[in-house]
């Protein structure tokens, strides 16, 4: 049976994404939004538009908070309703709930969500420390713990239990590598080798270089409406027909195991049920490799396959662009970046651009349904949408 | 002359179930955690409230420090305020003196080798 959609994404947009000297972020969110709005002919901003929903991580990095009000002025959405939410790397995804909460309680009938974040103008130091504090401060940041550190201590797990190798992690920097030079949008167009992933320099063993997703600036948008009124906007919405969110414990030491993220599984879950779908339906999915290891695990606890077995999975090329699942067409936070405000919407918008066939060279053939998985932290947030194309 | 209530006060064990008492507790050299006099949960770090059943009827227990080691890494790229090259060590408390399944397991951070010593700084 086909279940009604929540809410019919009728246009996207997102900014280049790299490092882009001499934007600020608010710039870069008009990028996002003019494509938006271009997209869309018959949506008339200034009026469809009711209220605006925004991801952003940190103030750290531009010293600039409030960011709801001033991306609305910046994108000509002034004096309506504008709110920023945070919820670390999950800031958009969450936006993305937020927006589908707008419309499903009748009080907007059009709303944007979007996320932003500009970071490359700061040392790597400095952004190491501001993404830190995503973690527990009392005790995962005062023993010196970073983001590759977490995601090390999940990986080294991953490795004890289930024999994950060095070089299946690897392999998916390879892929999204590849994928990213699909996407003229992606901040690093070019391919790597295994080789190269596994000389490169260690951050946080068994993490290196190679492991780690980019330090970027971009931003994107969605714009969204009741499913009745899509068709008065455009003939080819993306229908979003499931979407979960669940929390755990801040710091790992209080996790159940560092092998899944729980709140993933359950946010899956959650959307799976609610979608009316089972991971073996999916066409295409965008899950949030902010390492790679995390990648690996994303396989796991959405399904993809069973515990223990995501170093199976790429190592066999099911997740290859032609592979029986392709995940991360875009190039995934790895190559195509991670401003982490901006990722869960940037998500939404590569499954966009996959369901209404506008994906070009790394488009999936047939991509009917799709999945993105949007993690906040070291999993402390996890937010997982399905789509439908029309 | 000091009451019987105030010395009550200043006992260690009646201190408030904060991250600053546990780390006082820490420069001591002791491993304590909260437990609920009513559920028998063991909160590592510990919490004003028992996280599963809501009671504020808590008290300290010291624990041994025993445990497993389930992961590590070594950190090369530290953030700006922090050590590098610190070797952090998660480990697993096996056998715990409650009888509740729940309590039987719990995981805190244990003090890194040297260096980066934390101070109550709250």
């Amino acid at each position: 049976m086909v279940k009604k959609p929540l809410v019919s994404i009728v246009s996207a947009g997102s900014s280049q994404f790299g490092r882009l000297d001499g934007m600020y972020g608010r710039e870069l969110f008009a990028d996002a939004a003019k494509e938006a709005f271009d997209r869309c002919p018959n949506l008339d901003p200034i009026k469809d538009i009711e209220a605006l929903f925004v991801g952003h991580m940190g103030e750290s990095y531009e010293h600039q908070g409030h960011t709801g009000p001033t991306l609305a002025d910046w994108t000509g959405l002034l004096p309506k309703p504008a709110v920023r939410l945070e919820s670390a790397c999950a800031s958009s995804g969450v936006a993305l709930r937020t927006g589908i909460f707008a419309i499903l309680s009748g009080m907007h009938k059009v709303v944007m969500v979007g996320g932003v974040e500009k970071m490359t103008h700061r040392s790597t130091a400095d952004v190491t420390e501001f993404l830190a504090m995503a973690s527990d401060m009392p005790f995962e940041q005062w023993n010196g713990l970073t983001f590759p550190g977490l995601y090390a201590l999940m990986a080294t797990a991953h490795m004890h239990e289930y024999g994950t190798t060095e070089e299946q992690m690897a392999q998916v920097a390879v892929k999204n590598h590849h994928n990213g030079t699909l996407n003229p949008k992606a901040h690093m167009q070019k391919e790597i080798t295994l080789e190269k992933a596994m000389e490169s320099k260690v951050i946080a063993w068994p993490l290196k270089l190679y492991d780690c997703s980019l330090i970027t600036d971009g931003a994107s948008c969605l714009i969204l409406t009741h499913p009745d009124l899509a068709k008065k906007f455009t003939d080819t919405p993306v229908h979003v027909i499931g979407s979960g969110q669940a929390s755990d414990a801040i710091g790992l030491y209080e996790r159940e195991k560092l092998t899944s993220l729980k709140a993933a599984r359950l946010a899956g879950q959650e959307a799976y049920r609610m979608a009316g779908v089972e991971p073996k339906d999916l066409d295409v999915a965008e899950v949030h490799d902010c390492f790679t290891i995390a990648e690996i695990i994303a396989y796991e606890d959405l399904g993809f396959c069973g515990a223990g077995k995501g170093g199976n999975l790429i190592e066999a090329g099911t997740t290859e662009l032609g592979g029986k699942l392709p995940v991360n067409p875009s190039g995934g936070l790895k190559s195509k970046g991670h401003p982490v405000g901006a990722t869960g919407t940037a998500q939404a918008y590569e499954i966009y651009l996959q369901l209404t066939e506008q994906a070009e060279k790394r488009q999936v053939e047939r991509a009917e349904i799709g999945l993105s998985h949007n993690v906040g932290g070291s999993g402390a947030t996890a937010c997982v949408h399905i789509y439908r194309r029309n | 002359m000091r009451t019987h209530l105030q010395e009550e006060l200043e006992m260690p064990e009646n201190l408030p179930f904060t991250v600053s008492s546990f780390y006082g507790f820490i420069s001591e050299k002791r491993l304590m955690a909260a437990k609920c006099n009513e559920c028998g949960t063991v909160l590592l770090p510990p919490k004003p409230m028992c996280t599963h059943c809501l009671s504020t009827n808590l008290k300290w227990i010291e624990l041994d420090g025993a445990g497993k080691l389930i992961s590590y890494t070594v950190i090369h790229v530290a953030p700006t305020v922090s050590v590098s090259g610190t070797l952090h060590c998660w480990h697993r408390r096996i056998k715990e003196r409650s009888s509740a399944a729940r309590n039987d397991l719990w995981r805190g951070p244990r003090k890194n080798q040297g260096g980066n010593e934390p101070k109550n700084r709250f």
